[in-house]
């Protein structure tokens, strides 16, 4: 069956739009990856990628670390909030969502008032009898932050997943002998891949190219890609900034095709 | 020798928010033998099944297995499986992981779940789609793969729970000889649970009628059909005309405003009964040779015979026959003593055995919105 | 439920409540600071009263994450139908990736090049003012698109085909079958998707501050534009409210959709509650912005002239964030005074850096008709003509500044900028950590206070002290004294706590740090909130700096413009802002009153033999800048 002209047409609104709004904006990317100073083609840009290797290393280890930790997190409280009553599952599905229409400024800003050396976790630490910790300016306040401020787009898709299985499936691995944590690693675990899947995108990508959260709560000490994209086109030097952005893009593209091949998920991804 | 009970239930009752689904039920199953619960949506017979699987535990009474009492054992320590209703087969699993999966869990050895798998697959007549996926199974299969991953666990008691609903009329009469014979091969415990009363009368050995969370009458299939306990039972289990009666004396009742003779005893004099006469035991004669008289009111032709409905003095009457009448026709019905059946008066009776809304369409399909319902 | 569970849900709401609480805990304090409480106030939500931008901000904000929200989730469901129709191959591929992209690419380079886009397309029309509402609303449509797309197509592939079948059986149009019996069995995902869409754009600032042009500014943006300064509580009093009336909204919300058998009075009740609460904030809102204009303090007497002749037109002010004089606390709110004064609306919105406004104006995205830089980007934008020549006939307030701001390096001739704040670097400490009075920049590399030690975030203010420190030239062309100064810098690198620039209040205030650099007037801010701050120039020199008022090539309203510079030049206006900013004036009519409150201030003000010792920086080659840039990353890196 051939898909008709008019289906096809459902297409052109969006197709349209995605030609305007991203496929063009992307070229610009390329093209000002490829320009020299005087206008012309260079590889340079590309070149000079090299001496930031170790920035984006670490930029990878602090997302994937902000991720596996949203991950640990977000399973086991969205696997539980299950087995709540509906009406208390309403109400916290709500309430997480609620964190999330908050400005991500303030919510760092406030972040920065917890952690600080005078700040309130320390005086809290102080008042219990431990000495003050340095907190901020730390990898793992950097990494706080980015679970904080992520950890619903990880939540809510797993949440979803797993609250849309059939309760049958349980009873039915529960009938053959499962118990509680096998029930949950044969038939839960694998039937909530999409949410894990959905959720570990959502969550790593804007890590991997969160500038905010690295200035606010590394103290400025800690550098990721993002920082240097935004200073590349505050500056403005342009052609370094896209060629960054390039390969990020190009790095976070091609990990999440491959995630998902190994999640062979065709549902396309679950949100909320 | 009488066989053993494997399942008994004590004294049980359960509540779902304050609304009583199962109310002091009793029942014992014997080891090996096919038992069907029947009853109509909302009867608390699912509940029974899960009660015995382990998915739920009673407010009260006890559950035993092999004499033992298992109340509290959840439901993956206990040696009984079940076939869900929509089959409840995992998604993410092939048709032979499916079948692997209750033996995995147990850590089986490869070699043993190999092995095992392939008999199941052999025993459903599924060799060779072990690769496949379930949502490209028919609906057949997929009811096969439910059983084959069911009895991979050798359960000593098989909890089916409506298994054949959702299946074609041809399938499912494959399906019930199948799973009879599949019974017997492996030598278990059935309990099978459904609402279509011709299914119940097929397989079982034993069927159980419930209603209102209590068992109206457990007994064969014939018991069953030839005495049932009350109104509710003889209208449930096939076609009856149910008539307000008074017994005069033993083998002697009253009814339709006529005395008859009949082979029950046993009750008080001039006692107030329901009398059950079943369609097919009533012959039509003449008017003047008939014990009752009556018009036929309508006349529908079912193939092997007519049904015909004729009203009694206000009473619509059900017949079937395999002499043709026509509407208007006045007639008269003839009743051997033995076809006429005498039952204690019960909660039920009145509500049972008058055709005069009759229709076969408003059956089917109240009993299609009762299935929406659940 | 097992305890731990509960114990664990239980950690888990407090991990994700706990910013809020902190943020509504400090919206009470009395004080500005966000580390001491010093005594329950609703101060700060009284202020809100004045702050008419922030509400305005929050209105913008709410408009665009709704309409962006609605028209990608119009488009997306279209696009997903589409998808979903079209048969498995390139097509359907294409259109999936595609639509993906803008979820995979980190938001500057998305906002970045929708803003190339947006200028090209308008310079293909012919149009100046590239920027707007609605390049705003595209750019947000844009990232919105795939979350909706995500969540509906995975409805329809689990909805039954012969659905549509079956209404187009029962005579409905083919079209009329997708609204009946389609949408419904999808609109969860549908549902979803537009709230995802509306939370992501809420909170986006990065493409809405490259994308939005003069007259649209959303609370994100202004947040983010007072970091040269500080957030304000009354932001944290704004989150608060926010916070508190959407939790009271979904309390709502889900107890009218409990489904309560006993009464079914309740959840009418809720409904309307719900809807009396939303009517309720929209008229709260609304009522605040008239009173908030109006009891905005706008009397004022003027020395100039000024006509209403271009009463009705608008001029498009492009500025610092809390760089003016705006009504809090009721000082003299400038604009609104400019706008009773003239009938000449003012569009005015903020940038974070120097470099920002540049990046935007050098695009040509936005026709702002005034700027305010600082000196070496003034220097950079007169070279690349990128600025006006003023009309000082109009200006005649221009006699008031201070003939020290005349003639300087960047405008030899006066002929582009008019001097707005004055402004010098110096070192602010701890007196009760740093026991000595500190002299020299070299402090700030001691590592006797190790960790207590703050710099810059930014590249020319941090390479410019260890140039002071090393006697270099803070404009130097030569390669080699840049490359010193990095060094200097990566050696500071072991001592320092953090490189901030807004934060440093906080760090500073409540004594996190004992050691910083910053600009000459904020350290009075530092001072009111902890008495123990003392503020001193180093004996090797220092950076000043002059933000000056310039007209843009691209402006549209030259002459309200010069309407508008001569009125900041007015004695009451300049000594508003003066007392409100905080940093030097450059008006001899502000410097010489008596009742100023920095008048002869030491620190402001500072005598000869300090001022004669500092230096302003220059733009500099590009190559040298593309070289420090590089070495500033370096710096940050190592």
């Amino acid at each position: 069956m051939k898909t008709s002209l008019g289906k096809r047409l459902l297409n052109a609104p969006c197709a349209v739009w995605s030609a305007i709004f991203i496929i063009v904006p992307l070229f610009i990317v390329l093209y000002y990856t490829f320009l020299d100073k005087d206008g012309g083609f260079t590889l340079s840009n590309i070149y000079e990628l090299a001496q930031y290797k170790g920035v984006f290393i670490t930029s990878i280890i602090y997302a994937l670390v902000a991720t596996a930790i949203c991950l640990l997190l977000a399973y086991p409280f969205a696997y539980f909030l299950t087995k709540t009553s509906v009406s208390s599952q309403k109400m916290m599905v709500l309430l997480v969502m609620l964190p999330m229409w908050m400005n991500l400024l303030i919510k760092t800003y406030s972040w920065t008032v917890i952690l600080d050396n005078n700040g309130v976790l320390n005086r809290l630490l102080n008042l219990i009898g431990f000495g003050s910790v340095k907190l901020m300016g730390t990898p793992g306040a950097v990494i706080l932050g980015m679970v904080y401020d992520y950890i619903p787009y990880m939540i809510l898709p797993i949440y979803t997943t797993i609250s849309k299985i059939d309760n049958s499936l349980l009873e039915a691995a529960e009938d053959l002998g499962s118990n509680a944590f096998s029930k949950l690693k044969r038939v839960v675990l694998p039937l909530s891949l999409p949410g894990v899947l959905s959720g570990i995108t959502m969550v790593f990508v804007p890590s991997i190219s969160t500038f905010y959260i690295s200035q606010k709560l590394g103290n400025g000490m800690i550098l990721l890609v993002g920082d240097i994209i935004e200073t590349q086109f505050k500056i403005p030097n342009y052609p370094l900034g896209a060629s960054m952005s390039l390969v990020l893009m190009i790095f976070i593209i091609i990990s999440i095709a491959i995630m998902n091949k190994f999640g062979d998920s065709d549902s396309g991804g679950v949100m909320i | 020798m009488e066989k053993e009970n494997i399942v008994e239930l004590k004294n049980i009752s359960v509540a779902f928010d304050g609304e009583q689904v199962l109310d002091g039920l009793n029942l014992e199953i014997k080891d090996k033998e096919f038992i069907t619960l029947l009853g109509p949506s909302g009867c608390g017979k699912t509940t029974t099944l899960r009660l015995i699987a382990g998915f739920l535990e009673p407010d009260s009474g006890d559950v035993l297995f092999g004499g033992e009492k298992i109340n509290g054992v959840p439901a993956y320590k206990r040696q009984v499986n079940t076939i869900f209703q929509r089959y409840a087969l995992f998604p993410h699993l092939n048709v032979y992981e499916n079948i692997a999966f209750g033996l995995r869990v147990k850590k089986r050895p490869e070699k043993e779940i190999k092995e095992k798998v392939a008999e199941m697959l052999r025993l459903v007549n599924l060799t060779g789609l072990e690769k496949r996926h379930i949502d490209t199974l028919s609906g057949g299969q997929q009811q096969r793969v439910a059983i084959a991953r069911a009895i991979a666990n050798h359960p000593k008691v098989l909890l089916l729970d409506e298994p054949l609903a959702a299946l074609d009329l041809k399938l499912r009469k494959d399906m019930q000889k199948e799973l009879k014979k599949i019974q017997e091969q492996l030598g278990i415990t059935f309990i099978f649970v459904t609402h279509d009363q011709e299914e119940a009368l097929t397989m079982s050995d034993r069927v159980v009628v419930m209603d209102g969370g209590k068992i109206q009458q457990v007994g064969s299939p014939q018991d069953i059909y030839n005495e049932p306990q009350n109104a509710f039972v003889a209208d449930f289990i096939g076609e009856s005309n149910i008539v307000d009666g008074k017994m005069l004396r033993d083998y002697y009742v009253e009814f339709s405003g006529q005395k008859f003779d009949c082979l029950d005893k046993g009750f008080n004099e001039n006692e107030l009964v329901d009398v059950v006469v079943r369609p097919e035991d009533v012959d039509i004669v003449s008017p003047e040779k008939g014990m009752l008289k009556g018009q036929v009111t309508s006349v529908a032709f079912l193939g092997v015979h007519y049904e015909i409905i004729v009203d009694i003095g206000g009473f619509k009457w059900m017949i079937q026959t395999t002499d043709e009448h026509f509407v208007g026709d006045n007639v008269g019905l003839f009743i051997e003593p033995d076809a006429i059946h005498i039952m204690k008066k019960s909660e039920y009776s009145g509500l049972y055995g008058d055709y005069s809304s009759y229709s076969e369409e408003m059956d089917e399909m109240n009993e299609m919105a009762e299935e929406a319902a659940e | 439920m097992s305890i731990l569970r509960k114990i664990f849900i239980a950690l888990m709401l407090v991990f994700l409540y706990a910013p809020l609480l902190v943020m509504t805990f400090f919206s009470f304090n009395s004080s500005s600071s966000t580390s001491v409480f010093e005594g329950f106030s609703l101060k700060w939500y009284e202020q809100l009263l004045y702050d008419s931008e922030s509400i305005s901000a929050l209105q913008n904000t709410l408009i665009l994450a709704v309409l962006s929200a609605v028209i990608a989730t119009v488009l997306g469901t279209v696009a997903a139908v589409g998808i979903y129709k079209t048969k498995k191959g390139i097509l359907k591929t294409t259109m999936t990736t595609v639509t993906n992209i803008p979820m995979m690419t980190p938001e500057i380079v998305t906002g970045v090049s929708l803003m190339l886009l947006f200028v090209f397309m308008a310079s293909l029309v012919g149009k100046k003012e590239a920027l707007g509402f609605g390049t705003v609303l595209c750019a947000h449509i844009t990232f919105n698109l795939p979350y909706v797309i995500l969540n509906v197509l995975p409805k329809l592939k689990q909805t039954d085909s012969h659905l549509s079948e079956a209404a187009e059986d029962l005579g409905c149009t083919p079209i009329k079958a997708f609204l009946k019996v389609v949408l419904p069995a999808i609109y969860p995902g549908i549902f979803t998707g537009f709230i995802m869409s509306f939370t992501l754009s809420l909170d986006d600032f990065v493409i809405s501050y490259f994308t939005s042009g003069t007259a649209f500014q959303t609370l994100p943006i202004r947040i983010y534009s007072m970091t040269k300064k500080t957030v304000k509580p009354t932001m944290y009093a704004l989150s608060t409210i926010i916070f508190l009336t959407v939790l009271i909204l979904l309390i709502l919300v889900n107890l009218s959709k409990s489904e309560n058998k006993k009464s079914k009075l309740r959840p009418r009740l809720m409904k309307i509650a719900s809807v009396a609460v939303c009517v309720a904030i929209v008229t709260a809102m609304t009522g605040v912005s008239i009173i908030s204009r109006n009891l905005k303090n706008t009397s004022i007497g003027v020395v100039g002239e000024y006509d209403r002749e271009l009463a009705g037109t608008t001029l498009n002010v492009y500025n610092w964030g809390e760089y003016i004089s705006d009504g809090t606390d009721d000082t003299l709110d400038v604009n609104s005074a400019f706008e009773k004064l003239t009938g000449i609306k003012v569009n005015y919105s903020y940038f974070e850096s120097n470099e920002e406004m540049y990046a935007k104006i050098k695009a040509g995205s936005s026709a702002y008709d005034i700027i305010i830089p600082s000196d070496y980007m003034i220097h950079r934008m007169i070279k690349e003509n990128m600025l006006k020549k003023l009309d000082f006939s109009k200006i005649s307030n221009y006699s008031y500044i201070d003939e020290g701001y005349k003639n300087l390096y960047f405008d030899p001739d006066n002929e582009y900028s008019v001097p707005y704040n004055v402004g010098m670097v110096g070192l602010i400490y701890n007196s009760k950590i740093v026991t000595e009075k500190p002299d020299s920049w070299e402090i700030l590399f001691d590592s006797r206070y190790a960790g207590n030690i703050l710099t810059f975030n930014n590249s020319r203010d941090a390479f410019g002290i260890a140039q002071f420190a090393l006697g270099l030239d803070v404009n130097s062309s030569n390669k080699e004294d840049w490359a010193k100064a990095a060094n200097k810098l990566i050696e500071q690198n072991k001592v320092l706590q953090a490189r901030v620039m807004d934060e440093v209040f906080n760090k500073m205030e409540s004594g996190n740090a004992a050691l910083a650099p910053y600009y000459a007037g904020d350290f009075y801010t530092m001072k009111d909130a902890n008495d123990d701050l003392e503020f001193v120039y180093p004996k090797e020199g220092t950076n000043i700096f002059v933000d000056s008022v310039c007209v843009p090539q691209t402006a549209q309203n030259y002459d309200a413009a010069m309407m508008y510079i001569n009125f900041l030049l007015e004695p009451e206006v300049a000594l508003a802002n003066a007392e409100y900013i905080c940093y030097a004036s450059p008006n001899t009519s502000v410097i010489n009153n008596e009742e100023y409150s920095f008048k002869d201030d030491p620190i402001l003000y500072p005598p000869e033999e300090i001022k004669s010792n500092t230096q302003y920086y220059h733009d500099l080659d590009p190559e040298i800048r593309d070289y420090y840039e590089s070495l500033w990353t370096k710096v940050r890196i190592s």
